[in-house]
């Protein structure tokens, strides 16, 4: 699990939402409130969709789409003011609680298609564990160093 | 999400007649609550202001997109006002704001929500379209413009 991780205020601004994502590199940012208590959790999947049109969920295949035009040029200067990381979250997500089982993580993690889950304490955040978090611990609880 | 499907005409009020903007917010809450019969006015208009403290969504050019997930809606709701006069709306660049949209949705889902503010500011960002709103001369013509905006921008 990772103890050192970055989190986002609910009244974050879209831009650095942004910039949290693409530092950390990560998919899944936890918003939390002032006392740390795990309020939210932003996907960067939910994030991308402020950019997409609407009409790409009614199409089966973009192949056909060569050229998105004006899309590519859009400015995205109204989301940037009205977008804040409450805005943006999701508060029906799945958590560990920091004394669940490794292998619990395992089957969460594959079960729910996640890469990353957050760790809780009661109902603040401790930590974040991820597939490769999980890979790892097992590996090394087999003894294969 | 296409707002010329997702407005019902009951939920578009052309001459708002709030002065600032607790009144604006109330008055908009007032049109979505009795627009789609939704229960629980208070609840909304909280989880409105709520919302307007972290950062007014005033986002200029005389535009204001109230919102906020409550878990007393089943749906996302619209509606629509606009104030001739204009309101003062703590906008980022200090203009009044003529154009409101309100949205209001489920707490437990993201995506809808998501979809719908960057609908609006998808449309809202061209002039032409906020011109024709603010000279539209009635609800008839506020839904026309909005699905010749849909076609030609979204």
């Amino acid at each position: 699990m990772k103890k050192d991780f970055r989190t986002v205020a609910p009244h974050t601004p879209m831009r650095e939402v942004a910039r949290a994502f693409f530092e950390t590199g990560e998919s899944l940012l936890p918003v939390t409130d002032s006392e740390g208590v795990l309020v939210g959790v932003i996907s960067i999947d939910d994030f991308i969709l402020i950019f997409l049109p609407g009409y790409i969920d009614l199409i089966r295949s973009v192949d056909f789409i060569h050229d998105f035009g004006a899309l590519e040029k859009t400015s995205f200067s109204i989301e940037e003011k009205l977008f804040v990381a409450e805005d943006l979250m999701s508060e029906d997500f799945q958590v560990l609680d920091e004394n669940d089982s490794v292998m619990k993580a395992a089957a969460i993690l594959h079960q729910l298609k996640l890469s990353r889950i957050p760790v809780v304490s009661g109902n603040r955040l401790v930590g974040m564990i991820s597939t490769n978090d999980v890979c790892r611990a097992i590996y090394d609880m087999e003894g294969h160093h | 999400m296409k707002l010329s499907k997702n407005i019902k005409k009951p939920a578009v009020l052309l001459r708002m007649t709030a002065t600032n903007k607790d009144e604006s917010l109330r008055e908009l809450v007032d049109l979505l609550c009795a627009a789609y019969k939704l229960k629980e006015r208070d609840t909304i208009l909280e989880a409105i202001c709520n919302r307007e403290e972290k950062q007014s969504t005033g986002v200029g050019l005389g535009l204001a997109v109230p919102h906020a997930k409550t878990p007393v809606v089943d749906k996302l709701y619209v509606a629509f006002g606009r104030s001739v006069e204009g309101i003062d709306f703590d906008s980022s660049d200090g203009q009044k704001v003529q154009i409101f949209f309100i949205l209001i949705s489920p707490r437990d889902v993201s995506g809808p929500h998501i979809k719908a503010l960057a609908g609006i500011s998808r449309l809202v960002k061209h002039e032409d379209f906020r011109k024709a709103i603010l000279e539209c001369p009635d609800e008839k013509h506020f839904f026309e413009l909005v699905k010749k905006a849909e076609e030609k921008y979204l």
